[in-house]
């Protein structure tokens, strides 16, 4: 990346390049999948979940002055994806088109592929019909194994505000999801 | 159809959510940012903002400190005293100026200087014929435009005054007025 620390440094005197673009370059690596899975917990495509992840990153790089501290980076870009997300999915005509063809080429082979097929798609039909508040909270939780502090971090609520949020939409999702073990 | 247990509703929900992105994706990602423009940071922005305002004020100070326009003769033309020193020059018109051209903005900003109202330009402006102004208006301009050689009187120096001594000013005699003694009586 030629000019990248320049950029990052952004005429600021006291910022050290090199550790500026170490820094980038380490948040970039270590955020990179939660990103795209946050993106992917709303639009289900990987293209356009990579496309949304992608430029989040631009957002916070351009940021990154104020986002060095690694904590703050992760609950900013998580936001910044889920939003960006949420604007895609909204506009995204395309969508419908999108969801038409996979279930047209969405043959079967066997049954057991048909079972986890529906139950797929039902779970996600569940879990679009959440609140924003509760949806963001059940797939944080459901990336990388996050406990309840950890989303809480990522949100900048209180963790008891994830445990009583992630209660609920627990309880909204197995009413709609009927399916046996 | 048993209810969904929670333990089953977590696997279920992080194996729909576990899809790693292409190994192409960080790539694209260092290549955008690669492309993307330069970042607005704080100290940037800063001294930006530090820059405007400095030209701004300098701008307003300039404008506000700057003395009614007035167009100064020709220094090299007119240095007789006689000529610079009692004669106040009115402000010349733009159409007889001929200082260098400006652009569109530049006179649309010069105009937007701050203006004076009716009454202050009433007190401000000195009040001059309007004769005396244009003749004095189409001298200047005609001594910038070379139509009008001034050598002649700075050579020839001052304009030469009476001598005082052949002034013989009588003394005034003031005669008391002759009254009757009534007074309103007229003489």
């Amino acid at each position: 990346m030629h000019g990248f620390a320049d950029r990052l440094a952004g005429g600021t005197v006291a910022v050290n390049d090199e550790a500026l673009e170490r820094e980038f370059e380490a948040r970039l690596v270590e955020s990179s999948t939660l990103a795209f899975r946050v993106a992917y917990g709303v639009l289900r495509h990987r293209q356009d979940a990579e496309d949304v992840a992608q430029e989040a990153f631009v957002k916070a790089y351009r940021s990154f002055n104020q986002l060095r501290d690694r904590e703050r980076f992760r609950a900013w870009l998580v936001r910044m994806t889920w939003r960006l997300s949420l604007d895609r999915q909204r506009g995204d005509r395309r969508r419908l088109a999108r969801e038409t063809a996979t279930q047209e080429t969405a043959a079967p082979d066997t049954s057991d592929e048909v079972l986890a097929r529906e139950r797929a798609a039902l779970l996600w039909s569940a879990i679009d019909s959440l609140p924003d508040k509760l949806r963001i909270v059940i797939v944080l939780a459901g990336i990388e194994g996050h406990d309840t502090s950890e989303v809480a971090r990522l949100l900048d609520v209180p963790q008891g505000t994830v445990k009583s949020r992630l209660f609920l939409a627990r309880q909204r999702l197995k009413e709609q999801l009927q399916w046996t073990q | 159809m048993d209810p969904v247990k929670d333990a089953a509703l977590e696997r279920e929900i992080e194996r729909a959510l576990a899809v790693d992105p292409s190994p192409e994706f960080l790539v694209r990602v260092r290549a955008r940012i690669a492309d993307a423009p330069a970042p607005a940071s704080r100290g940037f922005g800063w001294r930006f903002a530090g820059v405007a305002a400095a030209a701004v004020a300098a701008v307003v100070a300039l404008v506000m400190l700057r003395p009614e326009q007035r167009v100064e003769p020709a220094v090299g033309l007119l240095t007789s005293r006689s000529l610079t020193s009692a004669v106040v020059v009115p402000t010349v018109s733009r159409g007889l100026d001929r200082e260098p051209r400006t652009t569109h903005r530049e006179r649309r900003t010069a105009n937007d200087a701050p203006r004076t109202t009716h009454r202050e330009r009433q007190r401000s402006e000195p009040l001059f014929d309007a004769r005396e102004t244009t003749a004095l208006q189409r001298l200047i301009a005609d001594v910038r435009d070379a139509r009008v050689d001034l050598t002649p009187l700075m050579k020839e120096g001052p304009m030469p005054l009476p001598s005082n001594d052949t002034l013989v000013i009588p003394p005034i005699v003031i005669e008391p007025l002759a009254t009757s003694g009534l007074e309103g009586e007229r003489p």
